[in-house]
């Protein structure tokens, strides 16, 4: 695995403005950046990606059977009891999932690490199944990349198949919601929306906060449709704490992602995976953390439950560097992980998010940032699989 | 290959977009030029293909659209798509009523007389879904909404709402919560 410096394509952003990507700079700065690339070989890629993907995955869903099955899980992940039925009857009932991603540390030598799954909420979607592999295509069209480069990316074919096999069973107008105004998030869901469009669903965009409730006790749309299936672009834990939630388990409505993944939207997860997989080569140390005021010994990291984009991740390096990053995360119970550098590239530090599309690992996607903690600012940076 | 064959948007952005991976051993011809028309009409306005080749794909598309939903009688189609019913001979000469197309593509292949639309999807043909079999996981066709194949589609419910803007706020007070 290598960072290759290389030349813009001069009319990326006009290309960018056509294909819907309009979050490719943000606050100025760049999101989008194919000033470099990463270069892997197809053995980094399915020996040390691809294979650990499917295997840590494998590893989530079965965490998620054991734990609607025993309480103390439930309890451990401060899932709020009154949803403890929901959450379980909707694994028990089967009910398919879109997507998830997870994050990885890896550099080309030993194991990828395990840092994070972000399993009910994941974006960079776009940019990675779409703007990634339109750079790859034009880049062996115009002689910048080899005529055999390849990438590790079949996240829009796989989602298209999940959405052909939803299309074939369900009946029903599936909503698509995200919160009002957020430009990124919008780009995911309407990315989303025009796949299932094309898989022949019937779809309707509605903001989260338009979402009506009837007498009956079922959530509706602004035409005073009843919601029967609907995409939701906003975490399970901030649906549980809002004012409509108490309607969630009579709304007798289609959940995406179902509401099984609030188990894997929270980093005690990871401390789960940890204790039923001790030493695993994936898995980075991982235990609840029970004082979480307590000064934070070197080398380990804490993080809280349903931090995002590395808001209020804490981290003491082993060399005794002290690292915090603000938030909104302060409340909740928080894990700790053993401390493992980000791989850096001279000067960068990059992060693998790896996407497993209906339970295949479906490609990844590179974030750069130059910190230690990945934060929301972190650039998309393309790659490349080249033999 | 490791990547998607093609890659497909038709509602996003300012162009439909059709790309088919080049190199590699399962490359597909590439389409030099992609083109969205509402209807025939405009297709024929447009003048880069034939007035033939604009109706042949249009009935191309209508009949994908056709396969996907019909119904025998008009207040059945209009229970569940509203007043874009619009009724459909069958080549075997039977009456439908289908919902009306939105529009159409046509994506030229370099070289070839090949046309692609992104009419609806047809999955058909070995694909079994992506989900392994697990157990407890079978059960997702026997609730509300999953019909099944073969269940006549539902038409949508209304329901009186008593109140709104009951989701939402909790992200909304978190300066960055996604993915």
């Amino acid at each position: 695995m290598e960072r290759i410096i290389a030349g813009e394509r001069s009319d990326w952003r006009e290309l960018a403005g056509k294909m819907g990507f309009h979050f490719h700079t943000l606050d100025g700065a760049p999101y989008w950046d194919e000033s470099a690339h990463y270069r892997l070989t197809l053995r980094e890629v399915e020996q040390d990606l691809e294979n650990p993907t499917e295997e840590l995955h494998e590893m989530c869903m079965d965490l998620v059977s054991r734990a609607v099955r025993d309480e103390q899980y439930l309890q451990k992940l401060a899932i709020p009891r009154p949803y403890w039925d929901f959450v379980r009857t909707s694994w028990l009932r089967g009910d398919p999932h879109l997507y998830g991603r997870m994050d990885l540390a890896y550099d080309g030598h030993g194991p990828a690490k395990l840092y994070e799954l972000n399993y009910d909420t994941p974006t960079s979607l776009y940019e990675c199944a779409v703007f990634q592999w339109v750079w790859l295509e034009q880049g062996i069209e115009r002689g910048t990349l080899p005529r055999g480069a390849d990438q590790f990316n079949s996240v829009q074919q796989k989602l298209q198949q999940v959405f052909e096999f939803i299309g074939s069973r369900l009946n029903a107008v599936i909503h698509f919601a995200s919160i009002r105004d957020v430009v990124e998030d919008l780009a995911t869901v309407e990315y989303l929306q025009d796949l299932a469009r094309q898989a022949g669903l019937r779809t309707q965009y509605i903001a989260m906060e338009d979402v009506g409730v009837s007498r009956e006790g079922r959530y509706t749309d602004l035409n005073n449709h009843v919601i029967e299936a609907i995409f939701k672009l906003y975490p399970w834990e901030f649906m549980f704490s809002d004012e409509f939630s108490r309607f969630l388990p009579g709304a007798n409505a289609v959940w995406f992602e179902p509401p099984w993944k609030a188990i894997l939207s929270n980093k005690g997860a990871l401390a789960l995976l940890w204790e039923l997989h001790p030493n695993h080569p994936n898995l980075l140390p991982a235990y609840f953390d029970d004082a979480p005021r307590a000064e934070l010994p070197r080398g380990w990291v804490r993080k809280p439950f349903f931090s995002r984009e590395g808001a209020n991740i804490e981290m003491s390096t082993t060399g005794g560097q002290h690292l915090a990053a603000p938030g909104p995360y302060t409340d909740g119970p928080f894990v700790r992980q053993a401390f493992h550098p980000l791989p850096a590239f001279g000067s960068v530090h990059s992060l693998i998010g790896s996407w497993v599309i209906g339970d295949q690992a479906a490609g990844i996607g590179i974030r750069e940032d130059d910190s230690l903690i990945t934060r929301d600012t972190a650039r998309f940076v393309p790659h490349a699989i080249v033999d | 290959m490791k990547r998607s064959r093609t890659v497909q948007l038709a509602f996003m952005g300012t162009v439909p977009l059709l790309v088919t991976a080049c190199g590699g051993p399962a490359a597909g011809p590439r389409p030099d030029e992609r083109l969205a028309y509402q209807d025939v009409q405009q297709c024929i306005q447009d003048g880069k293909v034939s007035k033939e080749t604009c109706e042949q794909e249009y009935q191309a598309a209508l009949q994908a659209r056709a396969q996907q939903s019909h119904y025998g009688n008009y207040n059945d189609c209009a229970s569940q798509w509203g007043d874009q019913c619009r009724p459909y001979v069958t080549s075997s000469g039977e009456h439908w009523f289908i919902p009306a197309l939105t529009g159409f593509m046509i994506g030229r292949m370099l070289g070839h007389r090949d046309y692609y639309y992104p009419g609806p999807y047809y999955g058909g043909g070995g694909w079994h879904g992506p989900y392994r079999d697990r157990p407890g996981r079978g059960g997702w066709d026997n609730r509300p909404g999953y019909g099944g194949y073969g269940t006549p589609p539902r038409g949508p419910t209304t329901a009186e709402t008593l109140s709104r803007g009951g989701f939402g706020y909790s992200g909304a007070a978190r300066s960055s919560w996604g993915g």
